[in-house]
């Protein structure tokens, strides 16, 4: 990893400490420096991936390495997108170890896995677009999976009597809606990146960016289990908690995946 | 500290029926403030008078004593004279430790609540369009906002419920976003479903539907809440559009069953419904509590959680008189750091009138000096006034920060002449 990278995991680590502090304090001031360290990291990471793309002449997503980077990356561009809107402080409790999750799962895939070499298919705007629709697709799920997570621990605190300000964490109104929203907008998104590449394959006469397996297999059935929730979303049919289940058993689904991507 | 004075009578020691009798009403405060510092025993107040404490933070004349304001405070109410065993007084240090603790919310009925801060806040604004308040008053006031903030924040002594309503309306935080959007079904007119629902529409529940087997008490009970009232017949179908359901009837049998709610929850698309049963015997099927979407509450679950929440407040207490205590050695150290540059500020007038005293003696003495002459002769007796005092100024601040700050002063001031020689605001300004 480049200095630059190293510098936004520091950056990173750091903004996860504050994060889990402002959990347990809940002070004002934890949460500015968990946002001015998570927005330093950030800027440091996305000069990190400016200068690989104009050096490469493509996305820096051709290994898992890479992948998980730039999944942090998106997961992080989301919460600042998202903050104007959901003024939700204590998310970045759960999101920080996330965004550390993805960023340190990288690290650890990269001595398993040599980059890529270059193929035609990465210098086309094909791949760019195809990249950056799967893994904002994937960042909409995993900010949706915290909020499916969060309104099973409020359901749950509830249901046991217990007044909910422990953690103040979003209410079980808000933690659906929001779960909802990203779902149904990550569902497109992650949608088409997928098929993207196989169409590109079937276009251009090549099967090389699709191979069929347990993995893949593997994520479309995760992308199944989101897509009936999301279904249950837009048609009120299941109740929230049902749903929310849904939501969480495909991001586990999905984090075995990766598991067995790192195994493998 | 200051020569603050406090008098007044709280929830603790005086009946309600004495309490009201000391109220001040929002009209009469101004007009009593007024006439306290006309009749020369305080330069300025502070009148909090909530339905819990009267309390009157003074800061009087040299020659007046708490006595006085007492019979101040008496005589503007008409108190019976021979309850005059129920004040209390505080002065110095103590007084302002009380007040911390009343901001705070640590010396309210129900520990930790949050509206005293804005009731303290109310009766300082007041007192201050009035002119009532003088610097140490200020100071102290916004010393006192300062602390209430930060034992609020650092403790969250006021985050858990210690009511049963409060307990209702947060658990209501923890399902709904925006309350005041939500639609509230009353189910009786019971007492107790009167204070719950008074504590909803009070945070911004606009929608209020009453239901009761009696039409007419129904009627006139929804008149409270601005509500509109449903009929006894069809309170299930308005279960349909409500959120928030709040029963209290005298039923004798559960009157909400687990096959209606079931099907209520269907045709609501599983939204959340939020059931608080306050009644004895129960209104609601216990079984209903399990069906999804449904979130059941009955008083023993609501005491339950206000017991929590009292236990959690009185933990976060302990903390919070520390906090108290460890901001009250800090509001004493600023004050003497004010008493410091009084000092220092006297001290520097008498230097300087002695200064320019001999310095037109001396250039009378030298004739006809050239304004360039005279220049060099004023800033040399300038700085060697300045240069002189420098040094036991100095020391004195740092004697003052090293909490030597009453030895120090006095020595200070022993060492000039402040009392006799000087009319420090005159020469405060010439300085």
């Amino acid at each position: 990893m480049t200095m630059t990278g190293n510098f936004a995991l520091f950056l990173y680590v750091s903004a996860m400490a504050f994060a889990l502090l402002y959990g347990g304090f809940r002070q004002r001031i934890l949460f500015v420096l968990t946002m001015v360290a998570a927005g330093a990291g950030f800027a440091m990471q996305t000069w990190q991936i400016a200068q690989i793309w104009s050096q490469r002449g493509y996305p820096p997503a051709t290994n898992l390495m890479e992948l998980f980077q730039l999944t942090a990356w998106a997961v992080l561009a989301l919460y600042f997108l998202m903050y104007p809107l959901t003024r939700s402080k204590i998310l970045v409790f759960f999101l920080m170890p996330l965004v550390n999750l993805c960023f340190l799962s990288g690290l650890l895939v990269s001595s398993h896995e040599a980059s890529a070499e270059p193929k035609a298919f990465f210098f086309t705007a094909w791949f760019a677009v195809h990249i950056f629709l799967l893994v904002f697709g994937i960042s909409f799920f995993f900010v949706s999976f915290l909020y499916a997570a969060i309104f099973i621990m409020q359901d749950h605190s509830l249901r046991h009597r217990h007044a909910p300000s422990h953690l103040p964490i979003p209410s079980l109104e808000e933690a659906e809606r929001w779960s909802a929203r990203l779902l149904l907008a990550g569902y497109p998104l992650f949608s088409l990146g997928m098929f993207s590449s196989i169409l590109y394959g079937v276009l251009h006469g090549s099967k090389q960016n699709y191979r069929p397996g347990v993995l893949e297999a593997a994520s479309i059935l995760a992308w199944l289990i989101l897509g009936v929730a999301g279904y249950g979303w837009l048609t009120a049919k299941v109740h929230p908690r049902r749903r929310s289940w849904f939501v969480v058993a495909g991001a586990a689904l999905s984090v075995l995946i990766i598991i067995g991507i790192i195994w493998h | 500290m200051s020569d603050l004075i406090l008098v007044g009578v709280n929830h603790k020691k005086t009946p309600v029926e004495l309490r009201e009798c000391l109220a001040f009403g929002d009209g009469e405060k101004l007009p009593f403030l007024e006439s306290l510092r006309a009749s020369g025993r305080a330069r300025g107040a502070v009148l909090l008078s909530t339905c819990n404490r009267v309390e009157l933070y003074a800061d009087p004349f040299e020659d007046a004593t708490a006595e006085q304001i007492i019979d101040a405070v008496m005589e503007a109410r008409g108190f019976p004279k021979d309850r005059r065993d129920l004040f209390y007084v505080e002065q110095h240090k103590e007084a302002v430790q009380h007040l911390f603790r009343v901001a705070s919310g640590l010396d309210s009925m129900i520990l930790g609540e949050p509206q005293i801060l804005g009731q303290v806040k109310e009766a300082y604004a007041l007192a201050r369009d009035g002119g009532a308040v003088t610097t140490p008053l200020n100071l102290l006031f916004q010393k006192a906002f300062h602390v209430a903030k930060q034992v609020r924040t650092q403790t969250g002594i006021g985050e858990r419920p210690v009511t049963i309503s409060y307990a209702a309306f947060n658990l209501a935080h923890g399902i709904f976003q925006d309350l005041s959007t939500k639609r509230i079904l009353l189910l009786g007119a019971g007492e107790m479903s009167r204070i719950v629902a008074t504590h909803f529409v009070e945070s911004g529940v606009k929608q209020v539907r009453v239901s009761n087997r009696t039409y007419e008490h129904g009627v006139e009970f929804a008149r409270q809440f601005g509500a509109e009232v449903v009929r006894w017949e069809d309170f299930p179908k308005a279960l349909i559009q409500s959120d928030i359901v709040i029963s209290s009837t005298g039923a004798p049998r559960p009157i909400i069953l687990r096959p209606m709610l079931e099907t209520v929850m269907k045709l609501r698309r599983w939204a959340s419904l939020f059931l608080i049963d306050i009644a004895v015997p129960r209104d609601v099927e216990e079984a209903t509590g399990n069906l999804d979407g449904v979130y059941l509450y009955d008083i023993d679950d609501l005491q339950e959680v206000a017991d929590e929440g009292l236990a959690e407040r009185k933990k976060k207490a302990t903390l919070a008189e520390a906090m108290i205590a460890s901001e009250l050695d800090l509001y004493a150290r600023f004050l003497d750091h004010q008493g410091l540059s009084e000092v220092i500020g006297s001290v520097m007038g008498w230097a300087v009138k002695i200064q320019d005293t001999e310095l037109e003696e001396a250039l009378r003495k030298l004739g006809d000096l050239s304004p360039k002459q005279q220049e060099i002769v004023r800033n040399t007796v300038r700085r060697v006034v300045h240069k002189v005092l420098h040094a036991p100024i100095t020391q004195v601040k740092r004697l003052v920060l090293e909490e030597e700050a009453a030895n120090a002063l006095h020595i200070f001031r022993e060492l000039f002449p402040l009392d006799n020689e000087l009319d420090p605001p005159g020469h405060r300004e010439e300085k």
